[in-house]
């Protein structure tokens, strides 16, 4: 029988040895975590609009202005939906929360890195699906290497709290804003209107540091997660989102 | 004499599977064996003594018995072999070139990105419409780099859609596999094994065109229902993702050089231009509506580049290339002595051997014995060696030996570069690409076969 360890040498003899993600990136100096959490937890909510909107694959049809407000929009959605759970099952927390709506929480030691590395994921019907080897990385380091900064944290938490919202919204996909907000993405005469994939992300954020009373917006967990997986990438993703300080002269 | 030689020769060929399976390099798998095939069957003329075996095999018009001598076989096979593959690499450099011009001109970008608009908020239309895409793409554009700069678009969106990367990988590798059924440049590379003794080709991209279109129809079915059947609603996800930093950008051109991609194929087909003029008319009309050419000095610049470009994209092909044909040829020196160990257990029916193929498909991955990219040369010179090589059955062999190494080899295996770049890539591992691509590329070479054997294999 031939193993997982033969098919993968056989795919680098035919194309040599693979990079590991984001080793393709000359990160330059690496940053301490605890001084790249600081600075994303800092950056402004237009940061997080531009940063959200990027993975959106029709977000050029969409107008900045019009972003900002579809943001602040599935934001208020996210944290309106949290408000209600949290009065409907009497608890924040979300493992209680997890048994309440009888989800099934699976953890898995897949490798999820890659391209577009996923740390936690929601299937239809009622699966949430943790990668833990990962969340578990993330929390180790930021005990070791982040924690003053942001405060008590537990990432496996924000992560389930961040898909318990999909459950949510399929729960009321009739009604709910990221399920029945259109946008309108060609014009006359192939007028076409469509939802926006990335306006449950957000609410979901916004979901998650809701319930859990997070002092930042999830997405800073971006950079934390990454750091487990790759500092190098980190790195890059920070120097990304956190504009150059300049360099301060001596007199 | 002639049985020992065959079975020494079969007895190595297992050893370049085996080789090919555990990760050895190709290129000087392929160069040992072609030295192996030729200096086997050269002691094997210069011992055997069987005179039924020599006169079926070395009589000449005049009833004599003419065997090569060492500096003919040396020269057919190191010397002629290579050369004889000039005419592949040189459609391979101009078809790299063209896949070059629709990249850096943004039109393969904004063709995709046109396509995601699209099919809007649905992932499973965005995957049938992009798969449609990816087909047309590589109708005409070919190589690892193609591939690759191709892929680092269209994967991420799948996935971020919430498309799980096990079916965004297999789905855009089965596409780009459609695409290549049809694909001039890929074609001619099988036309290099069905050549005359003066190095004529017996069979031309013309000849293969009918079966091409109905191929590529067939397999970019199989994988729009592949993508229908793995996206069904119950089986959405949403994932908490990180995008990588280092985005690729999006560009935009004019509607009108949205149709680059199908020009040098549609030219081929439709008013039998060449393929090379075809490269070219449709590299200089994308170049000119991308407002590429509007100063000589400005488009000598970006042609050089481009060409440049294109031809490092084949450089890791191009040592392969010139190695593979060696082992051809050497291949062809085996003929008499596979023929005296296996002719007679080969059945002679075209619906036998058809109905083989269906059943041994996964034989064409890992550079088995029926994809012509490994060990398949050596099954095709058997083939011909037991009277397939005439020209009623020429069209049915050649479709015979493309099918395998098209579906089962370039599209399904982890062997072909893009592939291994792709599962790299996605992080996906082998086997779970194996385990999808493998049944998707049997049922795709089964249906393939039959096909083959009602338009070619009947001959009366």
């Amino acid at each position: 029988m031939i193993n997982g360890d033969s098919l993968r040498k056989v795919a680098d003899a035919f194309l040599g040895k693979r990079q590991e993600p984001g080793a393709e990136s000359a990160p330059g100096p690496r940053t301490p975590l605890h001084t790249m959490l600081a600075g994303v937890a800092a950056l402004p909510q237009q940061a997080w609009v531009n940063y959200a909107f990027e993975k959106e694959p029709l977000a050029h049809r969409i107008t900045p202005e019009e972003q900002q407000q579809l943001y602040a929009e599935a934001w208020r959605c996210g944290e309106q939906a949290a408000e209600q759970v949290a009065q409907k099952y009497g608890t924040r927390a979300p493992k209680k929360l997890v048994a309440g709506m009888q989800l099934k929480l699976a953890y898995s030691k897949k490798e999820m890195d890659g391209i577009l590395p996923i740390f936690a994921h929601f299937m239809l019907p009622r699966n949430i699906t943790i990668y833990s080897q990962y969340s578990q990385k993330a929390q180790e380091c930021y005990e070791d290497e982040g924690k003053t900064c942001l405060g008590a944290l537990n990432v496996e938490n924000v992560l389930i709290a961040h898909e318990i919202f999909h459950f949510v919204e399929e729960e009321q996909k009739s009604s709910i804003y990221t399920q029945t907000k259109k946008v309108q993405i060609w014009k006359k005469p192939f007028t076409r209107f469509s939802s926006l994939a990335i306006l449950s992300e957000i609410a979901g954020m916004a979901f998650a540091q809701k319930l859990l009373n997070l002092p930042f917006a999830p997405y800073v967990m971006d950079v934390l997660l990454l750091y487990a997986l790759n500092i190098d990438a980190a790195n890059v993703l920070y120097n990304s989102l956190v504009p150059a300080q300049p360099e301060i002269q001596n007199p | 004499m002639e049985y020992i030689i065959g079975s020494l020769l079969l007895i190595s060929f297992f050893a370049l599977v085996i080789y090919a399976v555990r990760g050895g390099n190709l290129m000087l798998g392929m160069f040992v064996m072609a030295v192996l095939w030729t200096v086997l069957p050269l002691v094997g003329n210069a011992l055997v003594t069987n005179p039924g075996f020599l006169a079926a095999n070395f009589m000449n018009g005049e009833g004599e018995i003419v065997k090569p001598t060492i500096q003919e076989a040396l020269t057919k096979v190191f010397q002629g072999g290579p050369e004889g593959w000039g005419s592949v690499l040189v459609n391979v450099v101009f078809g790299a070139w063209f896949g070059r011009v629709l990249l850096q001109t943004g039109i393969a970008s904004t063709l995709i990105r046109k396509t995601v608009e699209l099919g809007g908020d649905k992932p499973v239309i965005i995957a049938v419409l992009l798969s449609i895409v990816t087909t047309a793409i590589f109708s005409s554009m070919f190589g690892a780099g193609a591939v690759v700069a191709i892929g680092v678009i269209i994967l991420p969106i799948l996935i971020s859609l919430g498309i799980p990367k096990e079916v965004a990988i297999v789905s855009f590798m089965f596409s780009v596999g459609s695409g290549m059924l049809i694909n001039p440049v890929l074609t001619t590379q099988f036309t290099g094994f069905f050549v005359d003794d003066n190095g004529q080709k017996l069979m031309t991209y013309a000849d293969h065109v009918r079966f091409g279109l109905i191929a590529m129809a067939v397999q970019l079915v199989i994988t729009i229902v592949y993508c229908i059947f793995a996206l069904r609603p119950k089986r959405r996800v949403h994932a908490w993702s990180v995008s990588n930093p280092n985005k690729v950008k999006m560009d935009f051109v004019p509607n009108a050089a949205l149709l680059s991609p199908v020009i040098p194929v549609v030219l081929l087909i439709a008013f039998k231009v060449p393929i090379i003029l075809g490269f070219v008319i449709g590299s200089l009309y994308a170049l000119a509506i991308c407002g590429k050419l509007k100063s000589w000095r400005g488009a000598a610049r970006v042609i050089n580049k481009d060409f440049f470009d294109g031809v490092v994209d084949t450089a890791p092909l191009v040592g392969f290339l010139l190695v593979l044909p060696m082992f051809n040829k050497a291949a062809e020196l085996c003929v008499p002595y596979f023929n005296a160990l296996l002719g007679g257990v080969i059945p002679q029916s075209t619906l036998v051997i058809s109905l083989a193929f269906i059943v041994l498909a996964p034989l064409g991955l890992f550079r088995g014995p029926l994809t012509l990219y490994g060990g398949g040369a050596a099954v095709l010179g058997i083939l011909k060696g037991i009277g397939f090589y005439t020209p009623e059955y020429l069209p049915w062999l050649f479709t015979l030996m493309l099918i395998p190494s098209t579906v089962m080899n370039v599209t399904a295996c982890i062997t072909q570069s893009w592939v291994a770049w792709g599962i790299g890539y996605t992080k996906v591992s082998a086997r779970d690409y194996l385990r999808r691509s493998v049944p998707l590329g049997w049922i795709s070479s089964a249906i393939l076969q039959a096909i083959n054997y009602f338009m070619y294999g009947i001959v009366r």
